[in-house]
């Protein structure tokens, strides 16, 4: 089969990036991968902060596709996120894409974010070679938790999915609460390092549920009355009682995880499980995903994505747009728009 | 109005109140500590209009927008909006607020409203102030119209 040669755009959300892959059914090769991270900036805000983002996206957009494509117009495609997002970061992309594709004629084809951190796992070559439907994946980040079953390229069902706050978010509130800078995750999981997951007994939230939905809203609170007796205690004692917590939240928050992906990778018969998005840098998820696999269900593939490609990047954006290409799937350049509360 | 809610359910009582005057056009301003129940009220607001998602925390989104069938006083559509990112006034013109009220059947739930400076002077404001008990978790709701 023919070779792809796909250029990837996202600016949903924080980071500018773009990409050029070439991509056939059997290989990959990432020539170009350029992310412009706005983690700096937003660090001083404790958050996303949309206008600042919006308004560097549009240099930044610029300045990647120039770098990317060198000035020429070397691609077949543009696979450009057109959601779910801000629908004024999302729009810089999108504008970039449409122009590109009116002067060049070639295809276009707007690509699901969430279809894109899918596509993050496929990048890796080795998870390439095990690569069979039906998959589960997990996609964990500060914006998602859901769990998606894949019967085909381009092909997928949520079979579950938070009902309230994302499992990052869940991260970075809990640590705001212990008075933890931004983004709460990382720090969690290096204090969690020296810690002892057993010392607070926190609530697993809709573990027993017999649904594959999460529900993390209510750690908040069970965390802030956990922490408030220490809050006003000394100073020695606090630092290890924070220690404590940071374990205990965030095994509390992976046991849910864990516990609902390998359910619903029994119940569906996969053949393999994909954990892709931000939280999936945490190494004690990881760890512990393929351990439990491993245990319970020894034929399925673990399939995690790179590090490189956890957080949000085009390669992954291109990748999934050579997937919507497959199946026919394109998009008209005069009719693209931002697709803010786009589903899969 | 004041309400008492200690248990999930209650909320529904405090989503009623909000919702009887509740016109396009009018913004609903939740304030409360983090993990008051603020995203939790709003979620009994949208299950009360009739909308068939269940809102999920827009912290990262920012905002997220459901539809439902018009209410009698033409309502079809609630904003929930987390303004607690937004550092100024200006950042928050990005939610584009007066195109998405335009079409005259939207309202809007926003948390962090002090955030958004005067963008919402002019519209017809109901305050929700969420205190959560310390030791028994229960929230103290007053719920207040301005004009």
């Amino acid at each position: 089969m023919k070779s792809l040669r796909i250029l990837g755009i996202e600016t949903s959300c924080d980071e500018t990036a773009v990409s050029v892959l070439l991509v056939s059914k059997t290989s990959v090769t990432v020539e170009q991968d350029l992310v412009s991270s706005q983690i700096p900036i937003h660090q001083k805000y404790g958050g996303v902060v949309p206008e600042v983002a919006a308004r560097s996206h549009v240099p930044e957009t610029v300045s990647l596709i120039t770098q990317a494509l060198g000035g020429g117009m070397a691609f077949d495609a543009i696979a450009v996120t057109s959601g779910p997002g801000l629908a004024t970061a999302l729009r810089v992309g999108i504008e970039a894409a449409r122009v590109l594709a009116w002067l060049s004629g070639k295809p276009i084809v707007g690509v699901n974010h969430l279809e894109g951190h899918l596509a993050s796992a496929w990048l890796n070559p080795e998870n390439r070679k095990r690569w069979k439907f039906p998959l589960l994946a997990l996609v964990v980040s500060g914006g998602h938790t859901e769990l998606v079953l894949m019967k085909d390229f381009a092909k997928y069902r949520i079979i579950g999915e938070t009902r309230d706050d994302a499992a990052g978010e869940a991260f970075d509130k809990t640590a705001k609460l212990m008075g933890l800078p931004y983004p709460g995750g990382p720090q969690i999981a290096k204090l969690a390092l020296e810690g002892n997951a057993e010392m607070f007994l926190l609530p697993r939230p809709m573990m027993k549920d017999p649904s594959f939905d999460f529900s993390f809203s209510g750690l908040k609170t069970a965390v802030r009355l956990a922490w408030e007796p220490w809050m006003k205690g000394p100073t020695e004692r606090q630092e290890q009682a924070k220690r404590d917590l940071a374990a205990s939240t965030q095994q509390a928050i992976i046991d849910v995880l864990i516990d609902k992906t390998t359910r619903a990778a029994k119940k569906f018969k996969v053949c393999g499980v994909l954990l892709v998005g931000g939280v999936s840098a945490n190494e004690a998820l990881r760890t512990q995903l393929a351990h439990r696999l491993e245990q319970e269900l020894p034929v399925v593939a673990f399939l995690p994505s790179d590090r490189k490609y956890i957080t949000d990047n085009a390669a992954m954006i291109a990748a999934a747009g050579a997937w919507n290409l497959w199946r026919g799937k394109k998009s008209d350049w005069k009719k693209l728009d931002a697709d803010p509360e786009r589903s899969l | 109005m004041k309400f008492i809610v200690s248990r999930v359910e209650d909320w529904d009582v405090v989503a009623r109140a909000i919702l009887e005057p509740l016109h396009p056009g009018m913004a609903i301003r939740l304030t409360g500590p983090l993990g008051a129940g603020k995203t939790t009220l709003v979620q009994a607001l949208a299950q009360r209009l009739g909308v068939k998602r269940i809102p999920k925390s827009p912290t990262f989104s920012l905002m997220r927008s459901y539809s439902f069938p018009p209410t009698i006083f033409g309502l079809a559509r609630l904003i929930h909006i987390d303004a607690y990112r937004l550092e100024s006034v200006s950042d928050a013109h990005v939610l584009g607020l007066d195109e998405e009220l335009a079409g005259g059947d939207t309202a809007l739930a926003v948390e962090w409203a002090e955030n958004l400076g005067h963008l919402l002077d002019g519209l017809a404001c109901i305050d929700v102030k969420i205190d959560v008990d310390p030791g028994d978790g229960v929230r103290r709701v007053s719920v207040l119209f301005t004009a």
